[in-house]
């Protein structure tokens, strides 16, 4: 096996516009039908919405027209149904256009004019782009007919020219227009306009008034273009027109009050498009979490009123949906994951063995099963002195002094012993001893000789809720580190979340490679051919990721208020978890909050939950509703810590029983003294603006 | 130590728990990683190392001279220390030359010259400076003299002797007559790296005493130990003489007596006491444990290791392997 490849080096291969012929040979549809088929069935708008790297942008790239000619060259069958298939697509990437830049220009007044005037030329600059890219595609689809089977009807391509420009929803910008080819010159040229005006390259917009007089209505022209082709017969009257919208949360990446204004006003223009529900066109969108989910983000430009999921659109939340569960390999996300895997191997790999030759379940016999609790200690290696074993298990703390008989001390010296499930006991058992056993009852466990039913044993939830716990008290007392190894612990890390998965795999697999350089040639292993990754470098390997996504955090805007408030937390729950000897709370590797007071519409609330949301939606924490273990009380919300960060906080990922309770107060203590600045939008220092700033006065200006 | 063995001990240490914290930090193997990536790129070539006795692959001299020490807490140490380690590559000295004519050099003699920019002919009249009326010429033979004139594309006087061989063997009369025939107006002294200034104070002094022309002196690298020397120098040529380094190593960079007290890297306290542990246990002299002069420097060149250098990082006996081996040279 080559050991000079890492065939996860490239995490985010949907960004690559030169990948379409590898998109066919990575891209894992097996499992993602249930976002697919929403997208292409047509009839509504559909939101696809999920972390970053979930595979929202890899779904959309399936509507490409390139994708699809890709897939036909390739012999493989194209992953949408059947009835799917015909369609016609275009669209826009936010990031990619530079549409979003159009912040950055001002019309000279005031920022306040900008605000309201400078939506209007993106509303323009939108519809161009995208009837531009029908166009292209329409060409490109008319040129395959042999991929789309004959979709397209280029013979009438200069009448349906004509139609288009004849509508007065370019306010005469087209006119004179008789050729197709003509059209897609004005069309370019428009765009140029726009790409020049952002470059700075154009001084005085009044001296374009032939742009400023037809600015189009968002979508309009999308529409109408749509309409023509089906009137003239390029398309049939079946045929859907999809247009995608990736990456709509960069409206929401604004450095300054003046940004974050013009571009929530850019938002609310595009929102237009969902809420004008053409039954012409429908629209596909890609978005992160925190550039749908606040409620400020729905509202629609020259209207009071706010898209509506089920009615305006069609949500789909890939992380919620498809990724929920993501322990188990059988799970959506599990067999994508494991899918994945297996097709970023042959295509790298594809050279040393063929793909009939290669085992089915790469990812299974790379990484091995994950360890019960008890394997997961197989490493330790501790002196079982008495001593030893009174400190591991507590039982010389201060506080302890004089409640443990000595007959439960022998007894448990006496578990500890006997082998690494021994020791598992006895942490349990110890935890056990230091119980009442319910609210009402004061008395001790261990009050009384240790039992002969083993309760800790025996009373199977009250035990699984504690294992893990058991096993980062037992480790971390023995000077070890909890550590994760396995296909199940991988993707139970990875969260439902692709690129976090791939990354860890990136990770363990150089982990791989530099041990493997250091071996001479016959000591090396095969993972092609059923060799698998040691234990220990995939245990280190994982721990390397998890800190490396850590210090991933600020990369994102405010990411280093979440990252400080992160590291604060993790290491709180950590301790929690340590010292709660008892184990009383299985569940403290998160906090849970009221829901009613998390909702609350006090200014502190409204910054701490703006503080709390955005962690959510940049995916550093996860947020779930659940019920009070008290009856009567309402709903709470409970956070964690990303999955993928526990192992840096050594805090178990899993998510059993109730976490710690909290007020909100708490929390907001908590995040004050994490040193986290909750910025309040108003109290944002602004510039004045200085039109001298803008000249280089080198006299004096008095003079 | 293998290779191996030191990547699964950096493993383990990972994976212990250390000191009281709960962050699982990956300190170790981030440490070893970015040594990796220095490893298979600048760091791959290494001169004196590429000698059939010694393994040309950095990271098992690294994992045999961690494996010089048996306790976990120096080994891990020497760790850390490798990362503050400054490994000037051929790369880097190929931009130090180029850095050396234009930064320095140029302005010196635009200077001396009295060539302003408002003159119509500057770029003619620097030129000749430059090419025709400048002895450019190593202190010693470590200064590679030809690559600086090549990447510089400095043409003109083509004997370049090392000013240290000259000060032993010259011919003093021949050389006057040298100057005098190719006009030579002014002299660049070049050496790649000064410790204590010891080797080349000779050179220049006779330098200057015997060809009176102005000359400047231009270390690549310069130890703040040399500094005094050198300004010595400057005030005794009465104005003939200057330097000017194109890196300046500050006190605070290095170990062992010359480091001001309460500065320097995060690990200065436990590396100097643990040179001290060493010297103790493998007899070393006390006057060079932390390099030659006790300078302190923790630099390694390409071509080789300087002896100003921390002896635990090129120092070989029997019980010691060194990271990067040294080539001594014979008395000067």
């Amino acid at each position: 096996m080559n050991i000079n490849i890492n065939p996860f080096q490239q995490l985010f291969l949907s960004d690559d516009v030169q990948t379409e012929s590898s998109f066919v040979e990575l891209f894992s549809d097996e499992v993602l039908q249930s976002a697919i088929n929403p997208i292409f069935q047509g009839g509504g708008n559909v939101v696809l919405k999920g972390t970053q790297g979930c595979g929202k942008t890899m779904v959309l790239n399936l509507l490409r027209p390139k994708t699809r000619i890709s897939y036909y060259k390739l012999g493989q069958k194209f992953p949408v149904q059947d009835n799917m298939t015909k369609f016609v697509s275009a669209g826009i990437n936010l990031t990619q256009s530079g549409i979003a830049k159009l912040v950055q220009v001002t019309l000279g007044d005031s920022d306040a004019a900008d605000c309201s005037k400078l939506p209007h030329y993106f509303a323009d600059f939108f519809n161009y782009i995208v009837v531009k890219d029908i166009l292209d595609n329409i060409k490109t689809i008319g040129m395959n007919g042999d991929v789309f089977d004959n979709l397209v009807n280029l013979s009438k391509k200069d009448d349906f020219a004509k139609c288009l420009v004849g509508n007065e929803c370019w306010f005469g910008s087209l006119n004179g227009i008789k050729t197709f080819d003509e059209l897609n010159v004005k069309i370019n040229d428009r765009i140029l306009f726009y790409k020049k005006w952002l470059n700075g390259n154009l001084d005085d917009l009044s001296q374009y008034p032939e742009i400023h007089s037809s600015k189009t209505n968002i979508g309009e022209p999308i529409s109408q273009t749509a309409v023509c082709l089906r009137y003239v017969g390029v398309i049939a009257e079946d045929v859907p027109v999809l247009i995608r919208i990736d990456q709509i949360e960069e409206l929401h990446r604004a450095f300054s009050k003046r940004q974050q204004n013009i571009l929530l006003s850019f938002r609310y223009m595009l929102n237009r498009v969902f809420a004008l529900r053409n039954s012409n066109v429908c629209y596909c969108a890609a978005t992160r979490p925190y550039g749908w989910d606040k409620p400020d983000c729905l509202n629609v430009w020259g209207s009071d009123a706010k898209l509506e999921n089920r009615r305006d659109y069609n949500i789909v939340d890939m992380d919620k949906e498809l990724f929920l569960n993501t322990e188990s390999t059988k799970s959506i996300f599990g067999r994508f994951a494991i899918d994945a895997f297996q097709k970023r191997i042959l295509y790298y790999f594809k050279n040393e063995v063929g793909s009939t030759n290669i085992n089915k379940n790469l990812a299974k016999s790379v990484f091995g099963e994950s360890p019960s609790p008890v394997k997961r200690l197989g490493e330790l290696k501790i002196d079982l002195s008495d001593p030893q074993i009174d400190r591991i298990l507590g039982l010389n703390l201060v506080e302890d002094k004089g409640k443990w008989s000595t007959e439960w001390i022998k007894f448990l010296r006496r578990l500890f012993k006997t082998t690494h499930e021994g020791m598992l006991n006895a942490t349990l058992a110890a935890a056990w001893g230091r119980q009442t056993g319910g609210a009402n009852s004061k008395l001790e466990h261990r009050q009384s000789p240790p039992p002969d039913d083993t309760p800790w044993i025996h009373r199977k939830w009250w035990r699984k809720e504690r294992l893990n716990q058991a096993v980062l008290q037992l480790m971390t007392r023995s000077q070890q580190r909890f550590m994760w190894w396995g296909l199940e612990d991988i993707l139970s890390l990875s969260g439902g979340n692709i690129t976090v998965f791939l990354h860890i795999c990136h990770r363990v697999w150089d982990a791989f490679l530099k041990n493997e350089s250091s071996l001479p040639v016959n000591k090396r292993t095969d993972l092609l051919t059923g060799g698998m990754i040691d234990h220990r470098i995939q245990a280190s390997g994982i721990q390397f990721a998890s800190n490396e996504w850590f210090e991933k955090l600020p990369e994102e805007p405010r990411g280093n208020s979440r990252q400080m408030f992160i590291e604060k937390l993790g290491v709180l729950l950590n301790e929690s978890i340590l010292r709660d000897l008892s184990m009383s709370y299985p569940g403290g590797n998160g906090i849970s909050i009221s829901f009613n007071e998390y909702k609350t519409t006090k200014l502190k609330n409204n910054l701490l939950i703006d503080f709390m949301e955005d962690a959510v939606g940049y995916g550093v924490l996860i947020k779930r509703e659940h019920t009070s273990r008290s009856k009567n009380v309402g709903m709470r919300i409970k956070f964690y810590i990303s999955n993928i960060l526990c192992p840096r906080f050594q805090i178990p990922e899993t998510m059993t029983k109730e976490p710690l309770y909290w007020s909100v107060e708490k929390l907001y203590e908590f995040v004050k003294k994490s040193k986290v600045f909750l910025l309040d939008s108003s109290n944002i220092i602004q510039r004045k603006s200085n039109d001298d700033q803008l000249l280089l006065r080198f006299e004096d200006p008095e003079s | 130590m293998t290779a191996s063995e030191l990547r699964n001990l950096v493993r383990i240490w990972d994976l212990s728990v250390v000191e009281d914290t709960g962050i699982a930090d990956s300190k170790y193997g981030r440490i070893l990683n970015q040594l990796d990536y220095h490893a298979n790129r600048e760091w791959s070539v290494y001169l004196p190392a590429l000698h059939p006795d010694y393994d040309n692959s950095y990271i098992a001299r690294l994992a045999n001279w961690i494996g010089n020490i048996s306790d976990e807490s120096d080994q891990k140490l020497l760790l850390e220390y490798a990362l503050y380690i400054s490994f000037i590559s051929h790369n880097d000295f190929l931009s130090l030359y180029s850095t050396a004519l234009n930064r320095e050099i140029m302005p010196w003699i635009t200077s001396l010259r009295n060539i302003r920019l408002d003159c119509p002919n500057f770029h003619d009249e620097v030129r000749l400076q430059i090419h025709d009326h400048t002895w450019y010429c190593p202190i010693s033979d470590s200064m590679d003299i030809n690559e600086f004139c090549k990447i510089n594309h400095l043409s003109g006087i083509s004997h370049k002797p090392t000013f240290l061989t000259l000060e032993k063997f010259g011919d003093i009369d021949k050389i006057k007559v040298y100057v005098r025939e190719k006009k030579i107006k002014q002299i660049v002294l070049l050496e790649d790296i000064v410790g204590s200034g010891t080797q080349s104070k000779p050179a220049i002094k006779w330098a200057i005493d015997n060809i009176k022309i102005p000359i400047l002196f231009v270390p690549l690298i310069l130890c703040p130990e040399a500094s005094g020397i050198l300004d010595g120098l400057e005030a005794y040529s009465g104005g003939t003489f200057h330097y000017r380094p194109v890196i300046k190593i500050q006190k605070n960079e290095l170990l062992g007596p010359n480091r001001p007290p309460n500065e320097g890297i995060i690990i200065a306290d436990r590396i100097e006491a643990f040179v001290e542990k060493m010297a103790r246990i493998h007899n070393l002299d006390q006057n060079s444990k932390f390099g030659y002069n006790n300078t302190g420097s923790s630099l390694v060149m390409f071509s080789n290791t300087p002896d100003n250098t921390l002896l635990l990082v090129h120092h070989e006996s029997p019980d010691w392997v060194p990271l990067f081996p040294r080539v001594y040279r014979g008395e000067i």
